[in-house]
């Protein structure tokens, strides 16, 4: 008996401290996420302004450095470019990004802050572009501070708060 | 050249129903066979009815493409179409046809045109960009291979290749006539050996280049400097890649005249077009009475459409004026 009872409880620390874990990775991987986003505007910015090439061709090419969900919502997008399956590149763009929304762990303002971009993406001259990619870029780089700062409060409270809620958890069960 | 599933007569589908939102090319696809194949511009307007036209008439459109004899039955475009359109002859890109839009028309694949109408926004007196863009014409432009046939052989004679000037009024076939007089020179034909063609195509409507490539059949050995205006073009070519005939489209302007004649002493031969119904009406425009007076060409040919659309109307000696056809022909 006693010895399912130190077996249930074990069980039960670990999984808490395993949702801990989750609920901590989830500010790491926002990090993450709005950096490489970040980055692949840098670079589709490039693509755009330095050699104007057509968007569809431009974002599969900033796709290439990415990876995870971001490299999956810009290849969506792309691919919806080329399907010519949204009227416009806003539609296809706001498209893409409610699909693979639950693949990515950025927040609902940072969606928010894509969702606005994707309106103008393409849609004027170059200057204006250029303008555009840097105030993203801007935006982004904020965001970014803002979940590096979460980041390093709640990571190690959620880490902790995982482990010591199983230990509790278990110490009143038992 | 564009391949499509389409028989060749409405092969222009396979590109112009891409860049359509789906209800307008719904109605395009569902136009009647014979309207669509000798379709030649599809007008789209906002807040206007859709309209096409084709052998000299205009038809309305229907909500299915049923062709509609008066305006309230025909389907009205509204501005979200508009802004779709736009977006898709972009690419959805506005930033890379900036050079595009200031010209006032984007080219397609297969060598379609596509004009634009809308406010234009202007920079130190010279057009900029334009925005409100509400007006559309597709132009279904087709290339008639062997249209040249029945006037190649005035324009070479003994081997030899004379200066030419194709007069017409708009919409007579000019720019079909020197594309297919292009394709002729340069890939040859019997009593003729092909020869280097080099081609200025200032509005993209000899070739039809998509990326640089031309999408009509302009020759084996033919060069085109696309989208490059007349004067620094006729002046690259000469340059750099020894053509023995250039071929450019509507001349009328005075710096014009001096790259011709700077093509003349460099020993190359001149084929372009002019718009004017004869001779006559031509010499009451100063650069091309100009022109004429100095007698550089040494045939001049006048298109018109007494036998219908590209009637070689006649074909004059440049030197002596004398028309060298008994009859119109087509």
């Amino acid at each position: 008996m006693a010895f399912i009872k130190i077996l249930s409880s074990l069980m039960i620390v670990i999984c808490c401290s395993f949702l801990g874990m989750q609920a901590a990775n989830r500010y790491s991987l926002r990090v993450k996420e709005l950096r490489l986003l970040r980055m692949a505007f840098a670079h589709l910015e490039s693509e755009v302004i330095n050699y104007a090439n057509f968007l569809p061709e431009a974002v599969e090419r900033a796709a290439v450095l990415l990876q995870g969900g971001v490299k999956e919502f810009f290849n969506d997008f792309s691919r919806r470019l080329q399907q010519r399956s949204g009227a416009t590149a806003a539609e296809a763009w706001e498209k893409a990004l409610r699909s693979w929304r639950s693949h990515l762990h950025i927040t609902d303002e940072d969606a928010q802050i894509l969702l606005s971009f994707g309106k103008v993406l393409g849609v004027s001259d170059r200057d204006s572009q250029q303008r555009y990619f840097q105030i993203i870029q801007s935006q982004l780089k904020s965001q970014e501070q803002k979940a590096e700062e979460a980041c390093s409060k709640y990571r190690n409270m959620y880490r902790s708060l995982g482990v010591l809620g199983g230990l509790a958890l278990a110490i009143i069960l038992l | 050249m564009v391949y499509s599933r389409y028989p060749s007569g409405i092969a222009w589908k396979h590109v112009i129903l891409d860049v359509l939102p789906e209800n307008i090319g719904r109605i395009i696809d569902g136009i009647p066979q014979d309207v669509a194949e000798n379709l030649e511009e599809i007008r789209i307007r906002e807040a206007r009815p859709l309209i096409i036209h084709g052998r000299g008439k205009s038809y309305y459109l229907g909500p299915d493409g049923e062709l509609c004899p008066s305006p309230e039955k025909a389907y009205y475009v509204n501005h979200s179409d508009i802004q779709s359109i736009l977006q898709r002859v972009s690419n959805y890109s506005i930033y890379a046809v900036e050079e595009e839009l200031r010209n006032g028309y984007i080219t397609l694949k297969g060598g379609y045109r596509v004009g634009l109408a809308g406010k234009a926004v202007l920079e130190g007196g010279k057009i900029k960009t334009l925005k409100y863009i509400s007006s559309f014409n597709i132009r279904i432009c087709r290339e008639i291979i062997g249209v040249a046939d029945k006037v190649i052989r005035y324009i070479v004679s003994g081997g030899e290749v004379h200066h030419t000037l194709v007069l017409s009024p708009p919409q007579m076939g000019k720019t079909t006539l020197i594309r297919d007089i292009a394709r002729q020179l340069s890939d040859g034909f019997p009593g003729f050996r092909g020869v280097k063609v080099g081609i200025v195509d200032e509005r993209s409507e000899i070739a039809g280049c998509f990326q640089g490539v031309p999408q009509n059949n302009v020759g084996l050995q033919t060069d085109v400097l696309d989208a490059c205006p007349k004067v620094e073009g006729i002046m690259m070519l000469i340059r750099s890649m020894s053509p023995a005939v250039i071929i450019t489209d509507e001349i009328g302007k005075a710096e014009d005249v001096e790259a011709i004649e700077e093509a003349l002493n460099a020993g190359i031969k001149i084929i372009t077009t002019a718009h004017g119904s004869d001779i006559e009406e031509a010499r009451r425009r100063p650069i091309l009475s100009k022109i004429l007076d100095k007698k550089i060409f040494q045939r001049i040919i006048v298109l018109g459409n007494s036998l219908g659309v590209g009637t070689v109307e006649k074909i004059y000696d440049g030197h002596t004026l004398n028309n060298l056809l008994d009859r119109p022909v087509r």
